[in-house]
């Protein structure tokens, strides 16, 4: 930094220098008592006690820590309370959803970290940081204020301020040396090519928002950006993924002969079925299986009760639960009704990862019992025509839970006056209904489904006689 | 480092007259706190006799804990080799040196082994009715079958103790609490003779660079005689609970009511003419934010063991905080959570209170209360143990804490009149003296 005349602008003030610090306390105190107050020292290391001799006040500051503190105290019990007991209630083992004593170590932090940044940054503001240039940079003596001189300097807006009697003043007070100081006459305002640059700059800056805010809630078929490709593709083994590490080609391994793995060791299909065995079946079918497919398992349970109210008032289609009790899950085996547990079944989730697999084969038990309590009085179907046994059929293998023959619609078509009735199927062609196209629904309901009706029915295996029987009674319908 | 060759003391740091006068009242005091307590209390039943070494219990750790403290106020100025607590050293010292009379009397705890009416370390009568099958265990620990502890299935209550026999054992208690005592004695002594031979030891400053090389071992040593003594003399009163971070609880609270008893006992002498010009508001306004620092550090660990027993909820460590809050150890809990950490912590932010040494005297003897509330509501809840019954605190409990303090007074002018108050050689004096707060 050259110091060269035609450079200097206004003037900053007079900075003087001193050898030791015993002259520039000595200094600072009469400074003071001059009735100065824009000046300052600086030297290359804190001196005690300057303050006081440069007569500046004790700070303020702590009362402004102890109020932000205290609105971190008051923000971090709101913040909890506001969390734990208005916005986000959850009820963990019954204990109080705001409890102060857990809110405290996030209190205490909070005090802190309002504290803490309000004694930092407020320091700062309070001293006038960070301070990038001052005009007395510009004097190459006050380089040495790191080094080994002390400085004392009276800036020019001081109202009390005249150069002349300053020089003298500071000298008299023992300065070896005092000089004027100017400010820089270069302008401090930017040129105006880079404001124009910066501008573009701040232009293009904005790209890349606008382009997350226009691809922000599209549908795309491309695939996604991944920012952090580390995360969205992990280098690990998935069960039904592929990997050149083994022979065979797969990541899945098989379970290594002759070991089991843990919580295997016990053999459930020897389960011991006695009544304690038969009550936590009943205790963990009201947990798990009650809520759909009700108490007794008539599939009448408080999600199907809920869901058919909202179907029927138009808000959504719904596939109601088994009812269990019905002949078609009676002939059900024990393994297929553990692997449905297990694994869900159409709309049924996998109980497999919530039910341990002891409980599973109780809920069966307990199901067998439902089954067998509940069973209708058989019927005798001796001397009956065709007709009336399609009807025991038609409530008895379920049909009845979807379809009525008075018209109304439940979750299937009305089964009244079909024969010769004009349909649109999914595939929006046409189609007159006909015996043909009645038994193939039965048979295989899916393959030629009638428009607007969910896709719900299931195969009913039935013998040729007792189609023909089922048919003959839709038929009876028409 | 140097000498003060140039510093001049021209104040009085002699205790001259004044320590066979502290001396005298030590004594008195001494002599009529625990003989009117002992007059009170070991002449009535069984549960008046309890009541009395639950009360003696106390009044002991009381004076323990502030001796300890002066200890560690020692320890750590050597091992960090500060300068501001030189002129308060010696203080410091001659408190730590009390800690032999204090423990000689301590010592008397070990009395209610010998007396089967008396019950105070539980662990001590399952322990001896295991050994004499089917003899009566203890005062009152038969007719306390509603309290809560005793809601532990007994055998299984028998149990656990019986898994701690191997510390929790007549012959090691006394053994380590023998230990304990010596250990103190011996630091004591030692820090005490290095620092008067210091005063007249010239250019020399081996005794200084001595104490900080044994200053630094001693840290632990005092650290874990500290927490086991903790241990030993209050968490084993509840036999069956146990908590890792209760060295440091008492050790916290040990701490802070030595820095009040320095701030009392200066004031005390600068009131006699000791002392005047070498303590001064910069070194009150530092023992005030030592008070500040560890009455929060003090909350910080009370809350901190409190905290993680309330969220596990596990009833062997529950029952400590159940105790203390039936009926009205209830009141003593919140007065404890008020008084010994809100007000004193709040009242001492201010950095006026902490230099106006008055009114910072006036909190050192307030803090000094709640270090005696606080031993109160660790130790006096087992008398009694998880049965709601009327507030004890009474004639019994005062005598004693004034028994003890006299003691502790007794202990200081024992080595007061042998050197000076002031470490008058010590290389960082002048430093001391000249030490200011920014």
């Amino acid at each position: 930094m050259t110091e060269t005349s035609n450079t200097n602008g206004e003037l900053y003030g007079v900075m003087a220098e001193f050898d030791d610090v015993t002259t520039l306390c000595n200094a600072a105190d009469k400074v003071r008592d001059a009735g100065y107050t824009k000046w300052d020292c600086h030297t290359p290391f804190p001196v005690h006690g300057l303050d006081d001799l440069m007569g500046i006040r004790f700070t303020k500051l702590p009362w402004v820590v102890l109020i932000m503190g205290l609105t971190g105290c008051s923000l971090a019990v709101l913040m909890q309370w506001w969390m734990n007991a208005v916005d986000y209630p959850y009820d963990i083992s019954g204990k109080p959803q705001w409890s102060l004593p857990a809110n405290i170590p996030v209190i205490f932090e909070m005090t802190v970290l309002f504290s803490a940044f309000t004694a930092f940054f407020g320091m700062w503001i309070a001293n006038g940081l960070p301070l990038w240039y001052s005009p007395l940079f510009r004097n190459k003596r006050f380089a040495r204020v790191t080094d080994d001189k002390f400085f004392v300097s009276i800036e020019a807006t001081d109202s009390l301020f005249d150069s002349a009697k300053a020089h003298d003043f500071l000298s008299s007070l023992g300065a070896s040396n005092t000089e004027d100081v100017y400010h820089s006459n270069e302008t401090a305002a930017l040129p105006g090519s880079l404001k124009g640059k910066m501008i573009v700059l701040a232009c293009l800056a904005t790209i890349p928002l606008a382009m997350v805010y226009n691809s922000y809630g599209k549908t795309t078929t491309e695939p996604r950006v991944h920012l952090v490709p580390d995360m969205d593709k992990q280098d690990k083994f998935r069960a039904q993924g592929q990997t050149t590490l083994f022979a065979d080609g797969r990541m899945s391994r098989a379970q290594i002969e002759g070991t089991i793995a843990q919580g295997d060791l016990e053999d459930y299909s020897n389960n011991v079925v006695n009544a304690a065995f038969v009550a936590r079946g009943e205790e963990r079918f009201n947990i798990y299986c009650s809520v759909c497919h009700g108490f007794n398992g008539q599939g009448d349970g408080t999600v199907h009760r809920r869901a058919t109210e909202l179907a029927d008032a138009g808000h959504a289609a719904w596939v109601p639960p088994a009812d269990l009790t019905l002949e078609m899950y009676a002939d059900k085996s024990d393994e297929e009704l553990f692997s449905t547990i297990t694994h869900g079944i159409r709309t049924m989730p996998a109980y497999g990862g919530q039910i341990p697999e002891k409980d599973r084969w109780a809920i069966i038990v307990y199901l067998r019992a439902l089954q067998l309590a509940q069973k209708g009085e058989p019927v005798d179907m001796t001397g009956m025509t065709s007709e009336q046994r399609g009807e025991v059929m038609f409530a008895s293998k379920s049909c009845s839970t979807c379809h009525t023959v008075d018209g109304a619609r439940l979750i299937g078509p009305p089964l009244n006056g079909l024969i010769g009735q004009e349909i649109t199927l999914d595939d929006d062609s046409t189609l007159v209904i006909d015996d043909d196209y009645i038994l193939k629904s039965i048979a295989n309901p899916m393959a030629q489904a009638r428009k607007g009706y969910p896709k719900a029915m299931l195969e009913v295996a039935l013998t040729d006689e007792e189609l023909t029987d089922l048919l003959n009674y839709i038929k009876s319908q028409n | 480092m140097t000498s003060n060759h140039n510093l001049t003391l021209t104040g009085d740091y002699q205790a001259g007259d004044l320590a066979p006068r502290m001396k005298r009242l030590g004594l008195l005091l001494a002599a009529l706190g625990l003989g009117a307590g002992a007059a009170m209390g070991l002449t009535g039943d069984a549960d008046a006799k309890t009541h009395f070494w639950f009360a003696y219990l106390v009044a002991f750790c009381f004076a323990l804990t502030i001796g300890l403290g002066g200890m560690f106020f020692i320890l750590i100025g050597h091992v960090v080799n500060t300068h501001w607590n030189v002129s308060l050293r010696r203080l410091a010292e001659l408190t730590m040196g009390a800690l032999p009379v204090v423990c000689l009397f301590g010592l008397a705890m070990l009395l209610p082994f010998f007396d089967h009416d008396v019950e105070i370390w539980q662990w001590d009568s399952i322990n001896s009715s295991e050994a004499h099958a089917g003899e009566n265990v203890g005062a009152h620990g038969g007719d306390a079958s509603d309290s809560l502890s005793d809601k532990l299935d007994h055998a299984e209550h028998e149990h656990i103790v019986q898994k701690k026999a191997a510390y929790l054992n007549r012959n090691g208690f006394i053994f380590r609490l023998l230990g304990y005592f010596l250990i103190w004695a011996w630091i004591g002594r030692f820090f005490l003779s290095k620092s008067a031979a210091q005063d007249t030891a010239g250019d020399s400053i081996d005794n200084v660079l001595r104490m900080k090389k044994v200053a630094a071992p001693m840290i632990f040593v005092f650290a874990l005689t500290l927490s086991f003594a903790a241990f030993d003399l209050i968490m084993s009163l509840d036999e069956t609970w146990f908590s890792t971070i209760f060295g440091v609880y008492i050790f916290a609270g040990s701490f802070l009511a030595a820095n009040c008893w320095l701030v009392i006992m200066s004031k005390w002498l600068q009131a006699r003419g000791k002392m005047t010009d070498v303590i001064n508001t910069e070194h009150y306004h530092d023992l005030g934010k030592w008070m500040f620092a560890f009455t929060f550090f003090w909350g910080y660990i009370a809350f901190s063991q409190f905290m993680l027993i309330w969220y596990a909820n596990i009833p062997e460590e529950t029952h400590f905080y159940m105790n203390r809050t039936l009926g009205m150890w209830q009141n003593y809990s919140y007065l404890l959570m008020v008084g010994a950490f809100f007000f004193p912590f709040l009242a001492l932010l201010s950095r006026h209170v902490k230099r106006s040494t008055n009114v910072l005297c006036g909190m050192a003897i307030y803090i000094l209360a709640m270090r005696y509330l606080d031993l109160y509501w660790l130790i006096m809840p087992n008398y009694h143990r998880g049965e709601v019954i009327d507030n004890p605190f009474g004639l019994v409990e005062i005598s004693l804490a004034v028994g003890f303090i006299g003691l502790l007074i007794f202990g200081i002018a024992r080595n007061a009149g042998k050197q000076s108050l002031l470490p008058l050689n010590d290389p960082l004096l002048a430093k001391c003296l000249g030490h200011k707060n920014l």
